[in-house]
């Protein structure tokens, strides 16, 4: 089936893009997991600006929700569980007027008659998706300047407070509440780390953390990577864009970003 | 040498004599979860060259990315123990819960014993010489390679890769191609620090089909907003990134399990290790299920009946195929028994049997089927694996009661048995019995004096048997919508009305329409008592469920029994033409759906009545 516009990757950036454009374009994500905005939730990205009100109605609506659900606090303190918003973002990819296709993995893409022809791999084998339009929301084009694998870690001692003095080779940021004591942990890893070896590496170096540290324990590690994209917006040509999602300071900025992508595309 | 692929969910075949392969195995497994994880561990401690490929970024499946943490039967013994005692060790240090440490052992076990793994990674085809393996074609970030291997297990529980080599495949039960529904997962922290997850049955989904799965993975976890699943205090962690799929594709094998076979004990005698567990099939619509099922679930009501079944080699051999095996839920067995065989420590053992076999198959250069079985036993029997103490039969096998089955034959112990409230043993054996013991039950039935238990029971016996005698008494229990429920299991007791109902429809008793007409038709049908003032403790109800699964039994089984009677009469299309007109009626709107749940579209809840009006609209139309 022909697609107006695929994108790439079902980030929050694509949800603001499939937001709008779905209205006007036969739209198709495509995402090689089955993980939604991902790039902030299943990275346990800690993200920056939760306390900015984001510009467009798509990324207002979430964030009210996100503030119903208690993952963002009322207070704006700048405090997030994004990673607690899975749901509220399933719900939002699943009212889109866009097609979604999850476990799909991109397998090449050529350029034929003024547009693309995309080779898939997805449950149902290969498959060829011609298109006139690509925006792509991951990091695959737009290079990786660093990443990180983040974990969650909890204390059950609920008065404990975080170490003061950090264990050197990660970054920390407590982000307990009154219901469970926890901070993210940010583990650098070289960009050609795959996530196999870089969870191998952030258990090892855990393993190691200091006796004041030993009431912390890992609940979660990333799904994926915590990246720092290369590059920003990006555009290719007339038909082919980049919009990096993680490279907003968080999931509702990157989906203004897209809203604001999704409106100006004229295919 | 041919190359075969799927594209476009259609498998492709071309020439290819002239592949040069990047690299070479002994043994490539396709799928590190549950079962190929302890596939590549065992294929490498046998000395095996091992690649173990997996689509997610580590190994354990359903075990660590479907946060199926805990374990629910299957047979115990395998290597699989050694990895939780020292999971336990490591979660204390370090984890919260139980995954992480899991995933980490498996992985790092492995690799210590030499084998690789390629993680993010899909295997997109095969390459055989005929009808045997010879090298798999994957994708990985880097692009496309072509490995080699001397024999290729396929752990993908979705017989993904036997399928794309041209291996024969069935899925889902007969009636409506349906298989169990699926799960998801969420997990969170509570208050006191501690790792919870929660699941609910999402629904039914096909997940060969690429938007039915996208929509059903969204659905699944957008349900977690339902008021029905939340949680109490605590914060969530992650949705698991593997929804609980419980069935997919099941191999044609060299020898299938089918239900039949484990109740008869016709079983193999050169096992290379045994499965543990009930027939634990989690969907509702037991209406829709073979008659055995019903006949064992249902009108014996033996649901939480457990039953050790033997599992030989000849089972993970897809029929005709050379140097493939598989490993996991998608072996040969029928839909009845897939309820079965899925239970991790099972999937473990699978895995753990096809990673010995492979590997001295490779060694030996022979097939697994021409392996000498003494020593095969003998390496499985070392890890325990493989232990006849695990040959236990059929049992209760829980807190309620625990205690071995044997089927009676004495006539004086089966009256006993049948004038109580937990007869489900006693019901069994007078099918097995069939008209040796249908006089005895006949009197019994006639001369019950008041004995109300009795009589129902001789009855239903008489029906599994296929006697017309019990007729009469069936059609009072439906007549007065009997509310009994029976007490033969911890969960998933019967309502007499629903057995009689089916055993009913199963004798095609014409008798019986007027009271289905009501059942599916009567304005007055919902007000009845027995559809919301149950009160029999025995019956476990989940009371955060918003399914009133009374109403729904007795309306499923009143439309699929109707649709039985019609079948068993058709010299009378006068009487075809009627039924199909109260069945038009019946599920011509959503009105079955409401009075069950008001649960959304795409829920479980809703599906369950959901399958029942489309198995009846497909019949009618």
């Amino acid at each position: 089936m022909k697609y107006d516009l695929v994108i790439l990757g079902a980030t929050s950036a694509a949800l603001g893009i499939a937001k709008v454009a779905g209205d006007r374009y036969h739209t198709l994500i495509l995402n090689p997991t089955s993980m939604v905005a991902y790039e902030f939730i299943n990275a346990y990205k800690p993200g920056t600006g939760w306390e900015r009100e984001p510009e467009s109605l798509p990324a207002r609506m979430i964030r009210e929700e996100l503030l119903s659900e208690n993952v963002l606090c009322p207070g704006n303190s700048g405090n997030a569980h994004i990673y607690s918003a899975g749901s509220v973002f399933c719900k939002a990819f699943r009212a889109l007027k866009a097609d979604i296709l999850l476990e799909t993995g991109l397998v090449s893409v050529k350029e034929k008659n003024g547009g693309y022809e995309l080779s898939v791999y997805c449950v149902g084998g290969f498959q060829t998706i011609p298109t006139d339009c690509i925006i792509d929301t991951t990091e695959r084009e737009a290079g990786v300047r660093n990443k990180s694998l983040n974990c969650l870690l909890v204390n059950r001692d609920q008065s404990e407070p975080f170490p003061s003095v950090f264990p050197e080779g990660a970054e920390f940021y407590p982000d307990g509440d009154e219901t469970v004591n926890s901070a993210v942990m940010r583990y650098p890893v070289s960009i050609d780390t795959t996530l196999y070896q870089a969870r191998h590496q952030l258990i090892e170096y855990w393993a190691q953390r200091p006796e004041g540290a030993k009431n912390w324990k890992i609940a979660a590690i990333g799904l994926c990577f915590d990246v720092t994209p290369s590059t920003g917006y990006r555009k290719i040509s007339k038909t082919h864009f980049l919009l990096p999602s993680a490279w907003q300071d968080n999931s509702l900025s990157a989906i203004d970003a897209g809203v604001a992508l999704g409106r100006s595309v004229e295919i | 040498m041919i190359f075969r692929r799927i594209v476009d969910g259609i498998p492709q075949e071309t020439a290819a004599d002239d592949i040069v392969f990047d690299r070479h195995y002994d043994v490539i497994v396709a799928g590190t979860g549950t079962a190929g994880s302890l596939a590549v561990l065992a294929a490498a401690m046998q000395g095996a060259s091992v690649l173990g490929i997996d689509r997610f970024s580590g190994a354990g499946g359903m075990s660590t990315f479907g946060y199926v943490d805990g374990y629910y039967y299957g047979a115990n013994g395998g290597m699989y123990e050694e990895i939780d005692r020292d999971g336990k060790a490591l979660q204390d240090e370090m984890f919260l819960g139980k995954v992480e440490a899991k995933q980490y052992l498996l992985e790092k076990k492995a690799t210590d014993q030499g084998a690789e793994l390629l993680f993010e990674t899909i295997v997109t085809g095969v390459y055989l010489n005929g009808k045997t393996v010879r090298g798999v074609s994957v994708l990985t970030e880097d692009g496309v390679q072509n490995l080699a291997c001397e024999m290729l297990i396929d752990a993908t529980a979705e017989a993904e890769v036997c399928v794309m080599a041209g291996c024969a495949a069935d899925c889902g039960r007969q009636s409506d191609g349906k298989t169990r529904p699926y799960t998801s997962v969420k997990v969170w922290v509570t208050e006191a620090g501690n790792i919870a997850r929660t699941n609910h049955d999402s629904g039914y989904i096909n997940q060969y089909d690429p938007k039915e799965l996208s929509n059903a993975i969204l659905a699944a976890h957008e349900s977690q907003l339902l008021g029905e699943f939340r949680n109490k205090k605590g914060r969530v962690l992650f949705l698991a990134p593997f929804i609980g799929i419980r069935e997919g594709r099941r191999i044609l094998a060299e020898e299938t399990v089918t239900m039949q076979k484990i109740l008869d004990r016709d079983l193999t005698k050169i096992p290379l290790f045994y499965a543990y567990s009930d027939f634990d099939k989690h969907g509702k619509d037991n209406a829709l299920e073979t008659e055995l099922l019903q006949d064992w679930y249902v009108a014996s009501n033996l649901s939480t009946v457990c039953l050790s079944v033997p599992i030989s080699i000849k089972s993970l051999i897809p029929k005709g195929y050379r140097s493939l095996l598989a490993a996991g839920r998608h072996i040969g067995v029928d839909h009845d028994t897939a309820s079965l065989f899925r239970m991790k420590k099972d999937m473990f053992k699978c895995g753990e049997s096809a990673g010995v076999c492979a590997a001295l198959a490779v060694k030996k250069g022979v097939q697994p089927m021409d392996l000498p079985y003494e020593e095969v036993r003998g390496i499985l029997q070392e890890t325990g694996c493989l232990q006849e103490e695990n040959n236990v039969g059929i049992m209760f096998d829980d807190r309620y009661r625990r205690m071995q089955i044997h089927w009676l034959t004495d006539k004086k112990e089966i009256r006993m048995e049948l004038a109580g409230d937990m007869p489900g043993i006693a019901i069994y054996s007078c099918k097995r019995l069939g008209n040796r013991i249908t006089k005895e039950l006949k009197q019994w039935m006639a001369g019950a004096d008041g004995n109300d238990l009795l009589r129902s029971n001789c009855a239903i016996a008489l029906g599994l048997i296929g006697d017309q005698a019990c007729l009469p008494v069936l059609r009072d229990i439906v007549r007065n919508r009997d509310s009994f429920y029976y007490k033969d299991n911890r969960r998933t007791n019967q309502l007499r009305t629903v057995i009689a109902i089916y055993l009913a429809g199963k004798l095609g008793d014409m008798e019986l329409v007027p009271m289905l007409e009501e059942i599916l038709l009567g304005e007055q049908e919902y007000e009845k008592g027995l559809y919301h003032e149950i009160t029999k403790t025995s019956y476990h109800f989940n009371p955060n469920r918003n399914f009133n699964e009374i109403y729904f039994q007795v309306v499923s089984y009143a439309a699929v029994s109707l649709i039985r009677i019609m079948e068993k009469h058709p010299e009378n299309p006068k009487f075809r033409k009627e039924g199909r007109k109260i069945l038009k009626e019946a599920f011509g709107d959503d009105s079955h759906i409401r009075k069950t749940t008001s649960m959304p579209e795409g829920t479980f809840e809703y599906a369950s009545m959901e399958n029942i009006r489309d198995y009846v609209n497909h019949y009618c139309h």
